[in-house]
């Protein structure tokens, strides 16, 4: 019979239930340095969206990988990046003492502010940076009109 | 400006109670790998934005200390609809030990990583002992 009585207080609250789920979200989403759950699944590059009035500029970090691994594909107005970032060719008795870095593949889908014109994309890949320029197309470039003088 | 929270990957910031920096911009600890193969240690430093000329590495004493500055400027006319990373340049640092062999240290980049070689001194490599037949 004491087995069922436990006290109140030990009893999880909803409260705490949710401090914990929600923790684990986080370790989960942001890969949070504590734990090495997920470590190279949810690898992702962070990537940056900025747009001009002629043209929009995806900008991602991608250190230690080879553009080669990288493919770019514009659907509609929605900008598609996958890759996979190898490891470096397999050593024969690696040690590892820390591993910070991801590996993987990924994938990361854009919603382009603008249709842009898929003839005129480039894409550029410095240091560790790749960069993607997209040109608008003419119909959704701003236009200025000028008021004429009657 | 949004800033999106971005699954993965987050750069550490440096706070001036870590270490003393000096110089315009943020510092960050850049994400590194060490491995150790019979002969060598290799450290990998993830420093995207870096140019070759931007990194100087410094040996003092026993402390390996690795900078790099980004030229990446910020944005200016552009609109930033969404941004995910941070741009700073980096700041790391190993303290080696007299296994490595210090005149023998390689560094080189490559994509935004870092790779830093460093030998091991001859008395600490794995050495086979024969054993002789009578």
């Amino acid at each position: 019979m004491a087995k069922d009585l436990i006290k109140w207080a030990q009893l999880p609250t909803i409260s705490s239930m949710q401090e914990e789920m929600n923790r684990m979200f986080d370790r989960f989403f942001k890969g949070g340095e504590s734990s090495d759950f997920g470590m190279t699944a949810t690898w992702a590059p962070p990537l940056d969206l900025s747009e001009t009035a002629d043209k929009v500029t995806v900008k991602a970090e991608i250190p230690g990988m080879d553009p080669k691994e990288i493919d770019i594909s514009i659907q509609g107005d929605t900008l598609i990046i996958k890759g996979e970032k190898k490891e470096e060719k397999e050593e024969k008795g690696k040690n590892y003492y820390r591993m910070e870095r991801r590996y993987g593949s990924f994938s990361r889908v854009v919603d382009l502010p603008a249709s842009v014109d898929t003839n005129k994309v480039t894409a550029e890949c410095k240091n560790g940076v790749l960069e993607i320029t997209m040109q608008k197309k003419e119909e959704v470039k701003p236009k200025q009109i000028s008021v004429k003088v009657g | 400006m949004e800033t999106k929270e971005h699954p993965s990957v987050e750069k550490k910031k440096i706070t001036p109670d870590k270490c003393v920096i000096t110089g315009k911009g943020d510092w960050y600890f850049p994400q590194s790998d060490i491995y150790e193969t019979p002969d060598n240690f290799t450290i990998l430093i993830d420093m995207p934005g870096v140019d070759t000329e931007h990194i100087t590495i410094d040996l003092r004493d026993n402390e390996l200390v690795i900078n790099g500055e980004v030229s990446q400027e910020a944005y200016r006319d552009e609109k930033v609809l969404y941004n995910e990373y941070t741009i700073g340049h980096y700041h790391r640092h190993f303290v080696i030990s007299d296994a490595i062999n210090r005149d023998k240290i390689e560094a080189k980049m490559s994509d935004g990583v870092l790779s830093l070689i460093l030998p091991k001194a001859e008395h600490v490599k794995p050495r086979k002992i024969e054993v002789k037949a009578e």
